[in-house]
């Protein structure tokens, strides 16, 4: 669904991204993950057009994204969430999930209703409450159903466990799982929660300092020592 | 939380209710200074749409209504054009400046955009001298004023009251609508994190320019409603020079971002503070309005709008300076710049 080819970008002499290639697949959950640095986050904001790489392709369902703006991803079917859930404070609950029923609509695409999509992650009594004094969790919940909202094929969910408990963590897994069956999503996830990683992913990429130095099933990339030793160091 | 919705509109009902009859129980004199709060409130409801929408600021917006009130006033005066359509020329006028000068807008906010938009103020006296024959330069240009129509019951004063205050309703009902538009939810998406608005389909471009030249076709018929109603424009009208834009900067923050009493109370106090103020004490005018203001926005941070409702409002309401003035945008990509300088080892 999503290829990345050779992909890399330097901020003023300090390589971000080097060479960066990977596949997700359609339907799948597949994890970036790696050390502070190892680029993910810069990674994820090229797949979604905020930065442009210097060199490398980048492609959904064949369609060229380096071409695409930023604002017409969503169209093409691809919804992020950000590592501090950024949210809209002046508008409340409801209306920034309906921000994302707006790009549903404007794209002709179908999309859970805005009420639905309150009601599965559980935010239907929180609809017209600001944004700004909701707990954390609540937030990467509202940030999570704009996203959805948006009729996403692909997800891509920005450490969408960070800073949350642990019971939080493990309801985040399940929601995330349960919308991914419910409709049919591809999700590419950041996370540093090694267990949320392991336990919902199909396929893990693993960066450090800008590279890939592994690549494939959880339980494979668990016992690599490359990762094993950018994690602990060598 | 429910019953916010009812209240408010009952409030606002009573205020509108309260605005029409006020002619009906006050001396010509009074009424006029009334129209020219409307006239005011108008302008701050065009600068409201721009600043509390988008959080950008402008001090540019005497000038849009300079341009309003100048183009009317010399259309009718010199070209013969019926009043009307001068009025409509005017404002549409004031559109077009705005939407070329909401072009810096695309690459520059908060402080830096103040500052560009503070050199049009300043331009426009200027300007306005330099072409003295039309405009009357400081001398001034006498514009005929709205009358009734024939066999009309209201006065003059009254029928001019009418017409600013319809034309406050209008453009009330209309930044109303765009509130609860997708345009209007994309333009405060774009005020409160660029960055992810544009994730979500916002094109920063098309609105930033578009809201400019809403926002200034707003302040503009202002201005064109201050000619046809006060009857004498000069280049040296306060409201058409950079004070004018202090007056609905301050109208604004004073008031805050109720749509309809927001403007009013702020150009209410704007307006008649200043003077009642001097009348007892003119040496400490200035001073005695500064420390009133103060003491305001401490108990009204969010303006004497939101007083009312604090408690009752489905989410607070927000300060009327924008993010851009109380801090400068911080871009997501510092997630990555942190990312990138902190290459500490952590166990996921």
């Amino acid at each position: 669904m999503l290829r990345v080819e050779r992909l890399s970008l330097a901020f003023r002499g300090v390589q971000a991204l080097r060479d960066v290639t990977f596949e997700v697949a359609a339907g799948g959950v597949t994890a970036l993950i790696g050390p502070n640095g190892a680029g993910k986050t810069t990674m994820f904001n090229c797949i979604s057009r905020i930065l442009t790489p210097d060199s490398g392709a980048l492609s959904l369902d064949g369609i060229d994204l380096i071409g695409v703006r930023a604002s017409r991803l969503p169209e093409l079917g691809v919804a992020r969430t950000f590592q501090h859930a950024a949210l809209f404070p002046s508008l409340d609950v409801r209306g920034n999930v309906r921000i994302g029923a707006d790009v549903a609509r404007h794209a002709s695409r179908p999309a859970l209703p805005v009420d639905e999509t309150l009601e599965l992650l559980r935010l239907s009594a929180d609809a017209s409450r600001s944004t700004e004094g909701l707990p954390l969790g609540t937030k990467k919940r509202v940030e999570l159903a704009r996203a959805l909202a948006s009729g996403p094929h692909l997800l891509l969910l920005d450490e969408p466990a960070g800073g949350l408990t642990h019971e939080e963590v493990g309801e985040m897994r399940d929601t995330l799982l349960a919308v991914k069956e419910r409709l049919g999503l591809t999700i590419l996830l950041v996370e540093h929660h090694v267990q949320m990683v392991m336990s919902m992913s199909s396929h893990v990429v693993v960066m450090s300092s800008g590279e890939v130095i592994a690549d494939g099933a959880p339980s494979d990339v668990r016992s690599d020592p490359r990762v094993i030793s950018a994690y602990l160091g060598s | 939380m429910s019953e916010s919705r009812p209240v408010r509109a009952a409030a606002n009902a009573a205020l509108v209710l309260a605005l029409v009859l006020v002619p009906l129980f006050f001396e010509p004199f009074r009424v006029t200074q009334f129209t020219q709060i409307l006239v005011v409130a108008i302008a701050v409801a065009g600068l409201n749409l721009l600043t509390g929408f988008t959080g950008q600021v402008s001090v540019g917006h005497s000038a849009f209504f300079g341009i309003g009130a100048y183009v009317t006033g010399v259309l009718i005066v010199h070209a013969g054009v019926p009043m009307t359509a001068a009025i409509i020329a005017g404002t549409l006028s004031g559109g077009i400046a705005g939407a070329l000068f909401g072009i810096p807008s695309l690459r520059i906010k908060g402080t830096h955009l103040a500052i560009v938009t503070l050199v049009l103020a300043a331009s426009l006296p200027a300007v306005l001298s330099t072409f003295s024959e039309i405009t009357g330069g400081t001398e001034g240009l006498r514009v005929p004023r709205i009358t009734p129509p024939r066999g009309s019951f209201l006065a003059a004063d009254q029928t001019r009251y009418y017409v600013v205050l319809g034309a406050l309703l209008l453009v009330v009902l209309g930044v109303f609508m765009l509130d609860r538009s997708r345009t209007g939810r994309a333009l405060r998406a774009l005020g409160d994190n660029e960055i992810a608005a544009v994730t979500y389909g916002v094109r920063p471009m098309r609105l930033r320019i578009g809201v400019f030249a809403a926002s200034s076709t707003i302040t503009a018929l202002a201005g064109a409603l201050f000619a046809v109603t006060s009857g004498f424009i000069s280049s040296t009208t306060s409201y058409m020079t950079i004070v004018g834009s202090i007056v609905f900067l301050t109208a604004l923050v004073i008031g805050g971002r109720a749509l309809l009493a927001g403007p009013l109370a702020g150009a209410a106090i704007a307006e008649l503070l200043p003077a009642q103020i001097s009348r007892y004490s003119p040496e400490w005018a200035n001073f005695a309005y500064g420390a009133i203001l103060i003491a305001l926005l401490l108990l009204a941070p969010g303006g004497i709008s939101s007083l009312r409702f604090r408690r009752r409002r489905s989410h607070p309401a927000p300060h009327v300076l924008p993010a851009p003035l109380q801090q400068e945008e911080t871009p997501h990509d510092t997630d990555d710049t942190r990312d990138q300088a902190q290459p500490t080892t952590r166990i996921g």
